[in-house]
């Protein structure tokens, strides 16, 4: 590391380096189970292959006056998924599927906007290039509508042809951020080193190509909301905590921000903790990178960190802190809804304690932003109530 | 025509009574000279044709002498599909009654009935001047509209309406026949005031060129549609589809009419017919645009639906031959081509095209129910015509998850269909 700042003294970090200890038993006791299964990266030529072999069953099943269909695994469905402790949320093996039917008026348009994906996909992995979702959106925006018509079309794509999109030579665009101890460098070779910048890294968006990272942290802390984020930043918590690193995925996280957790987890085995609204929002937003999405559940194994804790705003430290009532908000109807979803989640059983946190939020019938935290004092967040946090083991 | 018809009081002493069977015997006076008497018969023959329509049981037996030189001709129809309106008539739904066959290149007939949709049955004012000639009682019009082929029939040819036709039925299913063919009501000259083609970017204009001498049933009145508003492609092509039009109007008077008192009343309504409907313009014309909104939006249903197939089978096409011409393998190209017999990648493309029609046209015929089965006249029950109904008024093409819709509605209609009965 070129520069280090001074952190705590090492009696800080005690109850973290136990926390770490045990986390490490527990991977050594299961550890093997969450190498198996999921997709893997696959070679350009398997790609191609796969194209090819799709259109070859089109083509059979029209020479044999068929109508020719797409059968996709159905992600929509919790029957399809399961829930592993040590992976977070996957696809069942013997799961329901969909049909995309190239025949009806209803699905036709998905069948021919997966071909038009699948042709664009096969000459990006011909020519060795690579393209954003943006990008393929943009090359005919009227036929696809949306964007969200091709971010669907993509992971539909990935799941079919069982290869992560990376392999697909499709990137989504980064929003996420990156700070504290930490260095890498890019494919392309550039050296990034987050250490002791004042300001956040833009999470690359080619995580399978970074190399050399190196990191001395303790912890990785994800934080939910970028402007808790860049308020941390302000606070030079990275310093005061060094060494540490912090990473937001700006609300709900792209898949590189996503992959980059996974990999700091899967390299450094280090404590990861949330720090969320305690509202059912902040705790969905957790709950992704911890557990992953029914939809991206057929790359769980690629994504999902199930040893990531969740430090706060956890709802019992509304009353325990006595943070007065009028900064807290009312839970909507939608909210109620998303926690009542969250409470019948297969992994909500493993989780007693958060089950307990989320059962005070639905009987207060109140949720609080992190930002609540400010009525006690304006850096209350990163001077108080986080080291006390992390010293203590305040996390579940 | 000149014919002039006559029923018979002594029906059932003209033909014994056998097996339910219940004949009676209908005279029509006509011209001797040659020509005349020639286009007579072919209105009379017309006529029966109307009749047997809507009279599926019914059989005629139509003989002339000519010279010494009889002739014989049956008419009735057999184990053909009908279609039970709300008001009790069984309408004939072949096809090939209302138009020829149409020639739409090599396609095959995918559907060969009709599919009538109801309008609301309305009651119709009666003018003072004819209620005091003896018309005392409740006149109710019921129209039933239909696209002629389905719709569903000939997919790719589905844009165009070229004609409209429309056939008079009076109480009991009798033809209306309308004082003259040459000079038609004014009510029907300009159909305009009862049908909003506008709405439909539909210009229409009377046709006057008729043609008795088809084995069709003959309308009325008819017309031919011009052009499309705004849309000079378009122009009159008998290819197109027919919109047919049937008008039921039926009589009440709250006791048992006679078969001559019948006969009267039709008379009446054959003669005033135009001044009775247009004392209730407005709900004529509320009930007549409903089952023409219907009829025609399962054909922009229809056509919509296969438009959007289309085009997606295109950019379908284009990919999949993006990825062929793209490829280095060449084997997945050998393969390709062999699947198709394409001795070269040009025409694995048109092959392609057409496999993709020929799939959607497949599932037309696989899906269209409603052209497959025949069922005897005799056996329709209240089930078939719920069926019968329920297909008349499927608005989507062919919906991929529509089985259950398609059921509740079937049963809706059938139960329509009892409780218009039973408060008759």
């Amino acid at each position: 590391m070129a520069f280090a700042p001074m952190g705590p003294d090492a009696s800080f970090f005690e109850v973290l380096d136990q926390h770490r200890a045990f986390l490490l038993a527990d991977l050594r006791r299961g550890g093997e189970e969450s190498l198996r299964g999921g997709t893997r990266p696959a070679s350009s030529s398997e790609v191609l292959a796969a194209i090819e072999n799709i259109i070859q069953d089109i083509i059979a099943s029209l020479a044999r006056k068929e109508a020719p269909a797409f059968t996709i695994d159905n992600r929509s469905s919790w029957e399809n998924i399961k829930f592993e402790d040590s992976v977070g949320l996957q696809m069942v093996s013997h799961r329901t599927t969909r049909k995309i039917k190239s025949d009806s008026p209803k699905s036709v348009q998905n069948f021919a906007l997966v071909l038009k994906i699948l042709s664009m996909i096969y000459k990006l992995v011909q020519s060795n290039t690579y393209a954003t979702k943006r990008d393929i959106y943009y090359t005919d925006s009227q036929l696809f509508g949306n964007q969200t018509v091709v971010d669907n079309i993509i992971n539909d794509i990935s799941c079919l042809l069982k290869v992560p999109r990376r392999s697909l030579h499709i990137l989504s665009t980064s929003k996420g951020l990156i700070a504290g101890n930490l260095s890498y460098i890019e494919e392309d070779g550039t050296r990034v080193n987050c250490t002791g910048c004042s300001t956040a890294v833009a999470v690359p968006s080619n995580i399978q190509g970074l190399r050399n990272l190196i990191t001395d942290a303790k912890f990785l802390l994800i934080v939910e909301k970028d402007a808790t984020f860049q308020r941390l930043l302000d606070d030079n918590f990275c310093s005061k905590m060094s060494p540490c690193i912090m990473v937001t995925g700006k609300g709900v996280p792209d898949l590189n921000t996503r992959l980059l957790v996974k990999k700091l987890w899967d390299l450094f085995h280090i404590p990861v903790f949330a720090l969320v609204d305690a509202d059912p929002h902040g705790i969905e937003i957790m709950c992704i990178y911890k557990y992953g999405s029914m939809s991206m559940s057929f790359e769980a194994h690629n994504l999902t960190v199930p040893a990531i804790r969740w430090l706060g705003l956890l709802p019992s430290d509304i009353k325990r802190l006595n943070i007065p009532k009028n900064t807290l908000i009312p839970l909507t109807k939608r909210d109620q809804m998303k926690l009542d979803s969250i409470l019948k989640r297969p992994y909500v059983t493993c989780q007693p304690f958060w089950r307990k946190e989320m059962e005070i939020m639905a009987d207060s019938k109140m949720k609080a932003e992190i930002q609540a935290l400010t009525f006690i004092s304006s850096d209350y967040l990163s001077k108080v109530y986080l080291p006390n946090k992390l010293k203590f083991g305040g996390w579940i | 025509m000149s014919a002039k018809l006559m029923w018979t009081l002594e029906e059932t002493s003209c033909f014994p009574d056998t097996s339910g069977v219940s004949p009676f015997q209908m005279i029509f006076e006509v011209d001797e000279k040659h020509r005349t008497l020639m286009t007579d018969c072919l209105a009379i023959k017309n006529f029966l044709r109307k009749i047997i329509m809507v009279h599926p049981k019914m059989r005629f037996h139509f003989s002339i002498k000519v010279n010494g030189t009889l002739s014989k001709e049956i008419f009735g129809v057999e184990d053909e599909p009908i279609l039970n309106l709300p008001n009790g008539i069984a309408l004939v739904v072949n096809y090939q009654h209302y138009i020829s066959r149409p020639k739409f290149g090599a396609t095959e007939l995918l559907c060969s009935r009709i599919h009538p949709v109801p309008g609301q049955p309305v009651t119709l004012s009666i003018p003072d001047d004819v209620a005091a000639m003896g018309l005392l009682g409740e006149l109710i019009l019921m129209p039933a509209a239909a696209l002629c082929p389905c719709p569903k029939a000939f997919s790719n040819q589905m844009n165009r309406i070229s004609s409209v036709s429309i056939f008079l039925y009076g109480p009991s299913g009798l033809p209306l026949l309308l004082p003259s063919r040459e000079q038609p009501t004014t009510l029907f000259t300009d159909i305009s005031c009862f049908i909003d083609w506008k709405k439909y970017h539909l210009c229409v204009v009377p046709n006057v060129d008729f043609s008795l001498d088809r084995e069709l049933v003959v309308p009325d009145v008819s017309y031919q549609v011009e052009s499309r508003e705004g849309d000079q492609s378009q122009n009159t092509d008998p290819q197109g589809h027919t919109l047919l039009l049937f008008l039921f109007v039926d009589f009440h008077s709250g006791f048992p009419v006679q078969r001559m008192e019948l006969w009267g009343i039709h008379t009446l309504l054959t003669t005033h017919l135009n001044a009775i409907l247009l004392e209730s313009q407005r709900v004529v014309q509320d009930s007549i645009q409903i089952a023409v909104d219907q009829a025609l939006e399962q054909h922009h249903q229809a056509a919509k639906a296969h438009q959007k197939l289309q085009a997606f089978h295109a950019v379908a096409v284009n990919s999949i031959m993006s990825v062929v011409t793209g490829s280095t393998n060449s084997s997945f190209r050998k393969m390709c081509l062999q699947a198709f017999q394409a001795t070269d990648t040009r025409e694995f493309g048109t092959k392609l095209h057409k496999a993709f029609n020929e799939i959607t046209q497949h599932r037309f015929l696989h899906h269209c129910s409603c052209g497959v089965k025949q069922l005897p006249a005799e056996r329709h029950d209240a089930a078939q015509s719920a069926e019968d109904a329920c297909e008349s008024r499927s608005p989507e093409l062919l919906p991929e998850t529509s089985a259950q819709a398609e059921s509740k509605r079937c049963k809706k209609s059938a139960d329509e269909t009892r409780a218009f009965r039973s408060t008759r």
